[in-house]
């Protein structure tokens, strides 16, 4: 019996359960898009740092699978009393609590099942995005790729945790609520102004701790990355809790002030239907103050998830810039002249896998410390050089003009270096040489001194050699670097030290890509969910939403003016938690440029505003599809065209 | 004849499935401008139709009505919406306050509709509530009211637009018999103060006896009327009384 009537009661309520039904069928989508690249054969072939990777994955759509559970959970509470009167109506004709707990499980299952079947369907195209996306941040070639049956297991697995998860919030729901307030539900009755004052110096206050940690995060990361003897992150970390706290402190707060100080305003209040929909608008932010907070927090992880994303992306480019700036360099790993390396025997393994274009022989002098007058590159005790006809040779790889030193010398360091060489002064061998500047270009070796001293060939005549190898200007092509340097690290050829762009790239492209899959699965999730509760919570209303709008056409508003004014209680709800999130990108795109600069980067400004652009973007359409589905549920429910219901 | 509400020939059929029902056979009326009238009537006699159809919430299947001059069955409902909010004042048995709003943002959301300045909203404001007596309870809501308090602010709601015609549908159906009074006494100011035209439904003959004149529906048709002719309240209840028992004594006085 209870099969056919909850049956029978999806195909009725269908209309009511599609933001449910659309919000599992896009987490089932998700999760297995995701399952299925942490199970991608070709994939874990090519990133070199594979088991750690998957489990962090798995790690990620379990603790997002948690979430769904928890927010369906607290969703389908609000279908529960969406329904109230119906299972009212069930308990007074007899049926126990375990029955309507009963009959709504199999219900949300029914729903679950095809939920899962489209879910997966959909996922299947999903997936395929998501491996272009992936295999474009591996910067690997894109071939249709297959599902694994490891994949679907796992998204089916996690599917189930997901509804028993949530079926045990509704079995809490309908065991603990009495059946009076289940009858009745929330009412929505904003009392009096007595504290608009106090939530008004609340918000104020959210919002200066808001600026102020934006501020202090910002001021604190400065001084972060100036202070490189003792980098202190508390300050950075208490700015962010801080930020976070004013975000949900300043939605609470908001919700529970701006309403009332509106209606402070006579010329608003007499304005149509403005004060009942002020009135409607206070009850709901009032009662949802805490969980409009707290989705405004996820809302801005969104943005800024969007944003690390993008900044990780750049600081793989950049970092490969910055430390690897020829394809390959070969050296002895010892710092004396003696240690010899059989370099033919390297190249000819090189050649299997890429053919060789150029190789650039290159010798690191040392000297000590103290004939530098000055700025200190290092805390160590002895400075490296390069001679001025090596630089020329090297860097004529990398398209730099060649240079030309008259008793001065030139600053050849990474990017992430800041040190102001100004008024330095190298004596070498009784001669003077004046500081000629710092070189655009990026110091290569040795890896333990990340500055080298450009000096003219005549310096270095007598100076000691420290190292000496070859830079190699490998093709264009790609090819496997990790499989390479393994090859070479197996043959462990004496005394060389070696150095592949193309390794780092790989290594630090599968932990980027793993690091942003996961970042932006998390914020699909949190968004979908946000969504998902807003306009569920908007649904959850409309019983008592019925009586009043019936109320409002035997007061004589038309069907038009009834469609307005249910437009804008419900817009002005939704939109809530989404202004200041989106406001936020403003200052998350500065710290985000700022960092990067930090970072020694080069700000890339406009890349970062058309990708905070793209992320308020594709949030406002998601905003508007659940808006707009929330909108016609709700007018269709709740709107009075003169039928008999309307009557008295 | 100065009449602001003209019944001519209205009949109205409820259709369910292939069975016709008869609610209205063919009424005609008209209501004087500042008159108090009753209309009584059996559950089913069809005065709730009538209210509703006068009420411009509901259709006539033939007939025509006319009120304050404007035809209602001739009217689009976006036009009869109009004609709900500036022509017409509606009091409820349940109250039907909106219990979001306060009090005073209840009586004045009529204006609001018809985007009446904040200062001339604040002015009829004071005027129904001092008239009602209710100006201490504009800033309270619905529920902090008792059920007497309620339905003179739904009074006031009713009469603040200065309608052409206040409807009130049993509005003392969920009162006690003080507050009813109470209530009566309310109407009759607002009849009398504040010439109000007021048509109300109602079973119960001791409520009936404060209108001017008294309409009796039976099975759909106006099967007798009583006008007060400068009789007593006490005289017209009686009249009231023997009417009921010849119309078969089932009104369900209370």
């Amino acid at each position: 019996m209870f099969t056919r009537l909850a049956l029978r009661n999806v195909r009725r309520q269908i209309r009511n359960y599609l933001i449910y039904f659309i919000t599992v069928s896009i987490n089932v989508a998700l999760m297995f898009a995701v399952n299925n690249v942490i199970f991608s054969q070709q994939l874990l072939e090519y990133m070199a740092a594979g088991s750690p990777v998957r489990g962090a994955l798995i790690a990620v759509t379990v603790f997002a699978a948690l979430v769904s559970a928890f927010v369906l959970g607290y969703a389908t509470a609000f279908l529960l009393r969406f329904r109230k009167r119906e299972f009212g109506t069930y308990l007074t004709m007899g049926m126990t609590r375990k029955n309507i707990l009963l009959l709504f499980l199999l219900e949300t299952l029914f729903l679950c099942v095809v939920a899962l079947i489209i879910g997966i369907l959909l996922g299947l195209f999903l997936y395929q995005g998501l491996m272009a996306l992936v295999t474009a941040l591996l910067e690997v070639e894109f071939s249709f790729s297959l599902c694994s049956v490891k994949g679907l297991l796992l998204t089916a697995v996690l599917s189930g945790a997901v509804f028993l998860l949530s079926a045990a919030a509704s079995a809490g729901y309908l065991g603990t609520t009495r059946i009076y307030r289940l009858v009745q539900g929330d009412q929505y009755t904003h009392h009096g102004n007595i504290h608009i004052r106090f939530w008004s110096a609340a918000a104020f206050l959210s919002l200066a701790a808001l600026i102020g940690g934006c501020i202090g995060f910002s001021v604190f990361l400065d001084q972060m990355y100036h202070n490189t003897t003792a980098p202190n992150p508390v300050g950075i970390i208490i700015s962010g809790i801080a930020a976070a706290a004013a975000i949900v402190l300043l939605h609470i707060s908001l919700a529970k002030s701006i309403v009332g100080l509106l209606l402070k305003s006579s010329c608003l209040r007499c304005k149509g239907t403005a004060v009942f929909v002020l009135r409607q608008l206070s009850g709901q932010l009032s009662a949802n103050a805490v969980m409009t907070g707290f989705l405004a927090l996820l809302i801005c992880g969104t943005v800024i998830g969007s944003l690390s994303c993008f900044i990780q992306r750049i600081n793989v480019k950049a970092y490969l810039e910055t430390y690897y700036p020829f394809d390959m360099v070969a050296s002895n790993d010892m710092p004396e002249e003696t240690a010899s390396v059989d370099y033919t025997k390297l190249e000819s393994i090189v050649s299997r896998y890429v053919s060789i274009r150029q190789r650039v022989p290159y010798t690191v002098y040392i000297a000590d410390s103290s004939c530098l007058d000055g700025a200190q590159p290092t805390d160590s005790t002895a400075l490296h050089f390069l001679r001025q006809s090596d630089y020329n040779k090297l860097y004529q790889l990398r398209g730099a003009k060649a240079i030309q030193l008259a008793d001065e010398f030139l600053i050849l360091s990474r990017s992430d270096m800041k040190q102001d060489w100004s008024g330095s002064r190298l004596t070498l061998e009784g001669q003077c040489y004046a500081y000629g500047g710092t070189s655009g270009q990026q110091s290569f070796s040795p890896p333990y001194s990340p500055v080298l001293i450009v000096i003219p060939d005549s310096a270095a005549a007598k100076m000691k050699v420290e190292i000496q190898g070859f830079v190699y200007d490998l093709d264009d092509q790609r090819f496997d670097g990790m499989a390479l340097y393994n090859q070479l690290f197996d043959m462990n050829i004496q005394n060389l030290d070696v150095s592949f762009k193309e390794s780092a790239r790989q290594l630090k492209n599968s932990s980027s890509a793993s690091i942003i899959v996961s970042i932006l699965y998390l914020s699909a999730v949190f968004l979908f969910m946000s969504m998902a509760l807003l306009a569920l919570k908007v649904l959850s209303g409309l019983s008592g939403d019925r009586q009043k709008y019936r109320l409002l056409y035997r007061l004589g508003i038309g069907e038009r003016e009834q469609k307005r004014t249910l437009f804008q209680q419900l817009f002005s709800f939704f939109f809530f938690p989404y202004i200041f999130p989106a406001l936020m990108s403003i200052p998350a795109v500065l710290i985000a440029q700022q960092l990067i600069s930090l970072d020694g980067y080069g700000a890339d400004g406009r890349t970062l505003r058309q990708v905070a652009i793209l992320t308020l973007f594709i949030l406002t359409v998601v905003y508007l599809l659940y808006f707009t589905a929330a909108y016609f549920i709700a007018k269709k429910n709740v709107i009075c065209h003169g039928e008999p219901e309307c009557m008295p | 004849m100065d009449d602001i509400l003209q019944v001519k020939n209205v009949t109205k059929y409820y259709n369910s499935g292939s069975v016709a029902t008869k609610a209205l056979n063919s009424i005609s009326f008209s209501v004087r401008k500042g008159e108090f009238i009753a209309v009584m009537g059996a559950s089913g006699s069809g005065k709730s139709t009538l209210l509703n159809i006068i009420a411009a919430i509901d259709k006539v299947s033939a007939g025509e009505i006319y009120l304050d001059g404007i035809s209602l069955t001739e009217q689009k409902e976006s036009s009869l919406s109009v004609v709900r909010r500036d022509k017409l004042g509606v009091v409820f048995q349940e109250y039907n306050l909106l219990d979001t709003l306060t009090v005073g943002e209840n009586i004045t959301l009529p204006l609001n509709l018809k985007h009446i300045g904040a200062a001339e909203t604040q002015k009829q404001l004071k005027r129904v509530a001092d008239a009602l007596g209710i100006h201490d309870q504009l800033d309270k809501f619905p529920r902090d009211l008792s059920g007497g308090q309620r339905q003179r602010a739904a009074c006031a709601r009713a009469i603040i637009t200065c309608p052409a015609l206040v409807l009130a549908d049993e509005p003392t159906g969920a009162l006690d018999s003080k507050n009813a009074k109470l209530l009566m006494n309310c109407f009759e100011q607002m009849n009398q103060k504040l010439g109000s035209t007021i048509l109300m439904v109602t079973h119960d003959p001791v409520i009936g006896s404060y209108a001017d004149r008294i309409l009796f529906l039976k099975d759909g048709n106006i099967w007798n009327e009583l006008d007060r002719g400068g009789r007593e309240r006490q005289e017209l209840y009686r009249d009231i009384l023997s009417v009921m028992a010849a119309l078969g004594g089932d009104l369900g006085v209370h």
